[in-house]
């Protein structure tokens, strides 16, 4: 694929695509406490203004693919570039991670209304965005990842929002150690195509040039680092605990853009992949998303179902991508990325309503236990049918965006898994049975919701406009109404109308109709009758799993104190470092008054104490001021050297 | 293939010491699980023997040439076999003074000292960056946890600290190396390559690569401004692993900076006047280190502080970047290990006799523990270079070397440290005195019948005193041995 340059006046709209969520994150930051209140309308407005950029470039450069990089430094010969490529994929994806970002501001203007740490919060949503745009429009792997880990802190810093709370600070420590795990694979990855290729540009890569077993080894390392992010068996049980975070963060980073960066990156280096490597990723995929569903299966908490469902989602769509059907799993992560957003900001709308009236009424319940929860169709009847929609595009239903990508999926995969018996038939299997669990577990999330009579007897005000405003474009989105227009711009024409028929579509559609109605009717007749019993835990895989993973946590986390510790201790610190420059001054004109009027009279031994004294303030006792110190003696030290 | 095996193999032949070392790790780790009784003595002399027999092996091999070991990773040459004789002279010291641990915690005290002196030999021989970063780490890591064996809130809080420094040194120490691996390709320092790139690069990077490079060096030596660490680190930890610390990985961290720096000066080729970098970081070291010491009240923090400057005396050898200049600073090097060890070891005979944590508490000590006393008043009169000890004549040694180096160069800043040095030894005089003052002027204020410390026990202080005699009247045998030692980079 040829690549050209991008039109100059286009460069600027790319920068400022995500120069803008950054310049909203430091305006959170440097803004005046007394401004706090501002906050989250600056945020909105400029990120307003970067969707809109976003958008624009999208149609200005619809099908085609342009690149546009400038050398960021070198090591001898080898030249490493930091700049742009977009093409649909990553137009495409910026496009998504722009507007639902854009909505969760909306959203949470609402929600997070008597929030403590505006700042904080708004600031790192700014950053994730402009983190997560960065990851999306790079054009080199080495910059990737350098966004890559910055997604992955900020949305350690966002689980931890509420850091008082143990459990948050425990889950955003989970999230951020289990993800180093997946960032060695992805490391490795850059090394053996550095060693391969001596550059890490993704549009000039000549894989045909390289041994399959050393691509399949590149490929797997990569998937790792997938694996970990995108919360794919084994390393998947971050994500429920993730939760622990605010809703509109669970929306925007663990549903629909963080944890999908995974699969991004899967279909953005696709070529890299080779036969094993993709039966691998297709393997795991499968069976990631069938304990994710399974999983969901099992929880009452409303936010843990979405969570689980999201792992099986993303398992989904990971074992599309490893079983031939490229195209139609990233058409799943652009589907997905709206209307799962949707379930999360619905889910939250129900916390927020449900939080307030508790509050009120001082009579306290887990506001998240879907078995509390009933009758609230009547009290909002906007999430009620927006969360219709998502959970319609969720199971699959016809008219919805879910339906079309499923139905892609599954007719592809079926080409793929052929007509005699094989291995890839299990996997169809697995196929199958997501897609008749799905149904299942969003049946009963919406039954025990909306449909059941309610237990607790409480006034509920509706959501403010603001929070209803997201939900209503988000399901929007979610209708295939709008769709096909907007997917006609990732895939030329002429592919598209292939894709949506190809040779076993019809089939397949009956087929999986047959499926999903079938869970339904299952569902409905199952929880019609039936009372939340508590299952017993131990019957659910992710029981033993968890135990386990506990286990390699324990171990990472003695780390993470340490690391957690200087965290606490010297990076906040360094604002008292104008406090010690302050007494440093002050010591120094102490000592000059001393020495100069004083110290004529009172000798050399004097002044040499004096100096003394002056040396050893550093030495307080405190290791941060000795670090600042150090490193300040440094820093003056190279300068006065250089100049 | 085969010639690599083979490169193994012989390099194998020549790290005898240190796989010696290394196997008296796992030796003492099986010991200490399976025995129960006596560990304590059974370990020690286990330590003792294997420093013993490994300075034995060090000193039978014969090095006419450097020879190049694991495709240049390590060099063994005659320079790297002089430090390891400190090294493991200063382990076999402080292995014979530790006094029984914890059951519990006897073997991994010995271990870790073991660990400290394998990562000490291997630093100097490494001629990688990647080996120098594995030996100070190992070094480190160990040293770390060898700094909590108070068990005590205090001595956690100075292992913690010294954790925390040495990570952020090392840090910068990685970020320099790989800036200058960015500059030169090549994370063989010793190598053509490196030299070559770096003689036609002359961007404030490579001064930038250096100076972190070193940042990581000078922690390990605690010199300024990477001493911070030290008075808290010494006031913390038991007496013998402070005599350790202050010998073991200092020397260990003087002979890679000796390396790195007559690398990185590119054979005075370089755009960057390392000379002055060198000279104005023991300039500093040496004063700041005299200059805090002048208030302590604890004779640990004084000793840290103090060798604080005595890195600095050491690293003036550095500064005239000539052979016979490290050849001074090598002897300084030696005599060092005896002053140090003389000084701590009467010390903590002293304090754990005594009880006494503060200098004024020493009062009368001097006729109470004559012998110790008197060994101390040897140690702390070397330690300020006066005669006749030896700590004058490795003083007067390095203060020639900047005399001559500043004659021939005509270079203002090695005059400039010269005058420096000179007036610190004057002012370290009024701190190092300050302990003998109290234990033989002043009065002592307690009773103190029935203490007293055996001759046995006074035994190694006396000699140690002698060897700072012997070597202040008869240098030329040791001289000699080090004048053979020469460096091909």
């Amino acid at each position: 694929m040829t690549h050209e340059e991008i039109p100059s006046a286009l460069i600027w709209l790319a920068l400022a695509v995500p120069g803008l969520p950054l310049i909203s994150s430091l305006v959170c930051f440097l803004i005046s406490k007394k401004f706090n209140w501002t906050i989250p309308l600056l945020s909105s407005i400029l990120l307003i203004a970067a969707t809109a950029c976003s958008t624009i470039l999208f149609f200005q450069l619809h099908n085609q693919s342009v690149i546009q990089s400038w050398p960021w430094l070198a090591i001898q010969n080898k030249i490493i570039h930091a700049g742009f490529l977009l093409d649909s994929i990553s137009l495409s994806m910026s496009l998504a991670v722009a507007w639902v970002s854009m909505l969760v501001h909306f959203f949470s203007i609402g929600y997070m209304a008597e929030d403590r740490a505006p700042d904080r919060y708004f600031g790192m949503l700014g950053f994730f965005t402009f983190a997560m745009l960065g990851l999306v429009m790079s054009s080199n792997l080495l910059i990737t990842f350098f966004f890559w880990e910055l997604v992955g802190f900020s949305s350690y810093r966002l689980i931890g929002h509420w850091y008082e709370k143990p459990a948050a600070a425990n889950a955003s420590t989970k999230a951020f150690l289990i993800n180093r795990i997946g960032d060695l694979g992805f490391l490795i990855a850059l090394m053996i195509l550095w060693n391969w290729f001596g550059h890490l540009d993704i549009n000039n890569f000549n894989f045909s040039a390289v041994p399959t077993e050393i691509l399949t080894a590149a490929g797997l390392c990569i998937f790792i680092a997938v694996i970990g992010k995108s919360a794919q068996f084994p390393l998947l049980h971050w994500l429920p605990d993730a939760m622990e975070g605010p809703t509109p963060v669970s929306a925007l980073i663990h549903a629909a853009t963080m944890v999908a960066a995974g699969v991004f990156l899967l279909v953005r280096i696709s070529p890299l992949f080779t036969e094993s490597a993709l039966l691998v990723i297709s393997g795991i995929g499968a069976f990631t998303a069938v304990i994710g569903a399974v999983g969901a299966l099992f929880q009452y908490d409303i936010k843990k179902i979405l969570a689980y469902s999201t792992i099986s989602q993303l398992g989904f769509m990971v074992m599309a991508i490893g079983a031939g059907a490229a195209q139609g799993g990233y058409l799943h992560l652009l589907h997905h990325a709206f209307f799962k957003a949707g379930l999360f900001l619905g889910a939250g709308a129900i916390i927020h309503a449900l939080h307030q009236a508790t509050h009120h009424s001082k009579n306290n319940y887990d506001v998240q236990d879907i078995r509390n929860m009933g009758g609230l169709r009547k009290k909002l009847p906007v999430t009620f049918i927006t969360f219709l929609i998502f959970g319609a595009a969720l199971a699959g239903l016809p008219f919805t965006s879910g339906f079309i990508s499923k139905e892609i999926i599954l007719s592809q995969m079926s080409l793929w898994a052929g007509t005699d018996v094989s291995g890839k038939w299990v996997i169809m299997i697995a196929a199958w049975a997501v897609t008749f669990l799905t149904p299942i577990y969003i049946f009963k999330l919406i039954w025990f919701v909306f449909f059941k009579e309610s237990k607790q007897e409480t006034e509920l005000q509706d959501i403010p406009v603001i929070m209803k405003m997201p939900l209503i474009i988000l399901s929007i989105l979610s209708l295939a109404l709008l769709l096909p227009t907007f997917d006609f711009h990732f895939f030329s024409t002429v592919n598209v109308i292939l894709n949506y028929f190809p040779e076993a579509s019809i089939s397949i559609t009956i087929i999986s109709l047959a499926v999903i109605s079938f869970a339904l009717i299952f569902s409905y007749l199952h929880y019609r009758k039936s009372t939340p019993g508590k299952l017993s835990s131990f019957l659910s895989p992710q029981y033993y799993l968890d135990i386990v993973s506990d286990k390699a946590v324990f171990l990472l986390s003695i780390l993470y104190t340490i690391t957690n510790w200087i965290d606490k201790h010297i990076i906040d610190q360094i604002i008292h470092l104008f406090t010690y420059l302050q007494v440093t001054i002050a010591h120094l004109a102490g000592w000059t008054d001393r020495v100069f009027i004083d110290g004529a009279v009172n000798g050399a031994a004097y002044s040499a104490k004096g100096i003394g004294a002056v040396a050893r303030i550093m030495i307080n006792g405190k290791i941060q001021s000795y670090l600042l110190w150090a490193m300040a003696a440094l820093l003056i030290f190279i300068l006065w050297i250089l100049y | 293939m085969n010639d690599q095996l083979q490169d193994i193999y012989q390099s194998m032949q020549w790290l005898m010491p240190e796989l010696l070392l290394t196997s008296a790790i796992l030796i003492t780790l099986f010991v200490g699980l399976f025995v129960t009784k006596n560990k304590h003595i059974l370990l020690k002399s286990i330590s003792l023997f294997v420093y013993a027999a490994a300075l034995v092996l060090v000193a039978l091999q014969e090095i006419d040439n450097p020879v190049s070991l694991f495709g240049n990773m390590l060099r063994a040459d005659d320079f790297s076999n002089y430090f390891k004789i400190l090294f493991l002279t200063g382990g076999f010291l402080t292995v014979w003074i530790s006094q029984e641990q914890k059951e519990k915690n006897s073997t991994e005290y010995f271990i870790l000292i073991q660990a400290v002196v394998t990562g000490s030999c291997l630093l100097v021989m490494s001629m990688n960056f990647i080996m120098v970063v594995l030996s100070i780490e190992l070094i480190s890591l160990s040293s770390y946890m060898l700094s909590g064996f108070g068990f005590d809130k205090k001595s956690a809080e100075g292992s913690l600290k010294y954790f925390l420094f040495g990570t952020v040194a090392t840090a910068c120490m990685i970020y320099g190396m790989s800036l200058l691996y960015s500059l030169s390709g090549t994370l063989d320092y010793s190598s053509e390559t490196f030299l070559k790139n770096l003689l036609e690069n002359t961007t404030p990077l490579l001064l930038v690569g250096g100076i972190l490079t070193l940042a990581g060096f000078l922690f390990k030596i605690s010199a300024v401004p990477f001493h911070l660490w030290a008075p808290d680190v010494y006031e913390a930890t038991p007496t013998p692993i402070v005599a350790f610390f202050a010998v073991v990985p200092k020397l260990a961290g003087l002979a890679i900076i000796t390396r790195f720096t007559l690398a990185i000066n590119l054979f005075g080729q370089s755009g960057f006047n390392w000379q002055l970098i060198i000279a104005v970081i023991a300039a500093m070291s040496i004063l700041v280190g005299n200059l805090s010491a002048l208030a302590q009240q604890n004779p640990k923090r004084l000793l840290a502080f103090s060798s604080v400057a005595q890195s600095g005396f050491m690293l003036l050898g550095i500064v005239s970047f000539s052979t016979e200049g490290i050849h001074f600073t090598m002897f300084y090097a030696a005599v060092f290990l005896l002053m140090n060890f003389l000084v701590f070891i009467a010390l903590n005979q002293i304090e754990s006799a005594w009880g006494a944590h503060l200098i004024p508490a020493f009062a009368g000590t001097g006729k109470i523990f004559l012998i110790p006393a008197l060994t101390m008043l040897v140690g702390l009169i070397a330690l300020t270079g006066l005669p006749p000890t030896a700590g004058f004549t490795a003083k007067l040694l390095i203060f020639s070397s900047l005399w001559a180096g500043y004659e021939q160069s005509g270079s203002l800043i090695l005059l400039f440290v010269f005058i420096v040095g000179l007036l610190n030894t004057v002012i370290s005089l009024f701190f190092y005195l300050k302990i003998p003052y109290y234990q033989f002027i002043k009065e002592k204020k307690r009773d103190a019948t029935g203490l007293r410390i055996s001759f046995a026990e006074n035994l190694l202080t006396i000699l140690l005193a002698i060897a700072l005699f012997y070597l202040f009247l008869h240098p030329d045998g040791l001289m000699r041995w080090i004048n053979r030692i020469s460096f091909v980079l």
